[in-house]
């Protein structure tokens, strides 16, 4: 390639790099649910991929090598955190039940709060593929992992977020026909 | 395949998520046309889908400071590139930047003393233009910001005299002062704005959004007020310009 075509096209990816910043942000927010974390790892991404700016090939491929930066910086700060654990093993923790949730808090959060509890790998696939509208195959290759482990964590994971959140909405319904029986 | 019992889990989302290829798409189309249950389980997965994009349309800022003030685990690179902002933005708006709280003169002794044209030596008939910057909703600031820009305006009304142009930027909490519901200065900014043309009312509409995301405020701006994107946007604007800046 003409090396001044080569360089303008680096500028131009170097420019645009700015633009992804809320969709990792918003990314690396719903893995952490921190917002200090998730602008510290998105900065971090950000970072990396300028340095690493020449391994682009096809600038069209541009998203899914900048959401795979951001994963391997999000593995790089649990290993750095939790040297022994196999983060798809991993839930987070959170200390109030899902009924606590439910009376304290507002959809948004008894939402997110549901997404937390899933197990890490579960959440990130989820979350790339709902959010950010990767396929299976790309979120394959983000996340370093087969494609059947794509759609086996994306099933249970839906499955484990209707289980919690679809029943959240069912039980007013409830509660209201058990009043009406005792009237 | 034909019975519902045959279609996974797997095989509805990868529906839902546009993976099945066309055959395998009609195949459970069909499937779909008569039959119920299988129906309530597609739906429940999309409504998951829907759920979960609800939660994140709008997630919090992330912490004011962490821009300016990299954590310490950062890079050198990120750290130069903070502080060279920090510094731009430091540069372009603190090197005229004035507070009225400080022991100060009128605004238009600060507009006169803190104007770029001003200090270059420019013509007589430049006009003095300042950007009244409002951060606050204390009503005492907000009715001595009025008082001094209707000074500097009425000074300045005569065709003999220099012309000037204020513009008042309301973002953060100084929105209130152009908010219908929040203003104790509704019909004083109305005879203002009658009066001088050469007088503005803008609000920052990141502030208007940021109102409705974290509060669920619908903003109802008086008549006077025009929206820009972003103050600060506006601030860089202006200076450029050669506008004098005072934050109130």
């Amino acid at each position: 390639m003409n090396p001044l075509k080569l360089f303008n096209r680096q500028n131009e990816l170097r420019k645009s790099l700015g633009g992804f910043r809320p969709r990792m942000y918003r990314i690396a927010y719903s893995w952490s649910h921190d917002p200090a974390l998730a602008d510290e790892v998105t900065q971090e991404a950000l970072t990396k991929a300028l340095r690493k700016l020449d391994q682009v090939r096809k600038p069209e491929a541009i998203e899914k090598w900048l959401f795979g930066i951001l994963a391997n910086c999000w593995r790089d700060h649990f290993r750095r955190q939790r040297p022994m654990e196999d983060i798809d093993d991993w839930p987070m923790s959170d200390d109030k039940t899902p009924e606590q949730q439910h009376e304290q808090q507002c959809l948004v959060d008894t939402i997110r709060a549901a997404i937390a509890k899933l197990p890490e790998g579960q959440r990130q696939t989820v979350t790339l593929v709902d959010l950010e509208g990767f396929s299976y195959a790309e979120v394959s290759q983000i996340l370093q992992i087969p494609i059947g482990t794509v759609m086996s964590r994306l099933c249970r994971a839906r499955k484990a977020l209707a289980g919690n959140l679809l029943q959240y909405k069912s039980r007013p319904a409830e509660g209201a026909g058990r009043i009406r029986r005792i009237s | 395949m034909s019975r519902m019992e045959d279609f996974s889990d797997e095989y509805l989302n990868a529906f839902i998520d546009g993976e099945l290829d066309d055959e395998e798409r009609e195949l459970l189309l069909d499937e779909l046309r008569r039959n119920e249950t299988l129906n309530a389980r597609l739906c429940d997965l999309q409504k998951v889908r829907e759920l979960l994009q609800h939660a994140y349309a709008h997630p919090p800022e992330p912490p004011r400071d962490s821009a300016l003030t990299p954590p310490r685990r950062r890079s050198r690179l990120v750290t130069s590139i903070a502080a060279s902002i920090a510094l731009g933005v430091g540069v372009l708006l603190g090197w005229n930047m004035h507070d009225i709280r400080q022991p100060a003169g009128n605004l238009l002794e600060i507009a006169q003393s803190l104007q770029l044209g001003g200090a270059t030596g420019a013509a007589d008939n430049e006009p003095w233009r300042v950007v009244l910057h409002v951060t606050t909703a204390d009503s005492h600031r907000l009715a001595t910001l009025l008082d001094e820009a209707e000074g500097l305006l009425a000074r300045h009304a005569g065709g003999a005299a220099r012309p000037v142009a204020v513009e008042v930027l309301a973002n953060g909490r100084g929105l209130d002062l152009l908010r219908v519901d929040t203003t104790p200065f509704a019909e004083r900014i109305r005879e203002l704005q009658a009066r001088y043309d050469n007088l503005t009312f803008k609000a920052c509409s990141n502030a208007i959004k940021r109102l409705k995301r974290e509060k669920n405020i619908d903003v109802i701006l008086l008549p006077e007020a025009k929206v820009v994107p972003t103050a600060i946007g506006e601030v860089i604007q202006r200076q450029r310009e050669g506008w004098a800046y005072v934050q109130i």
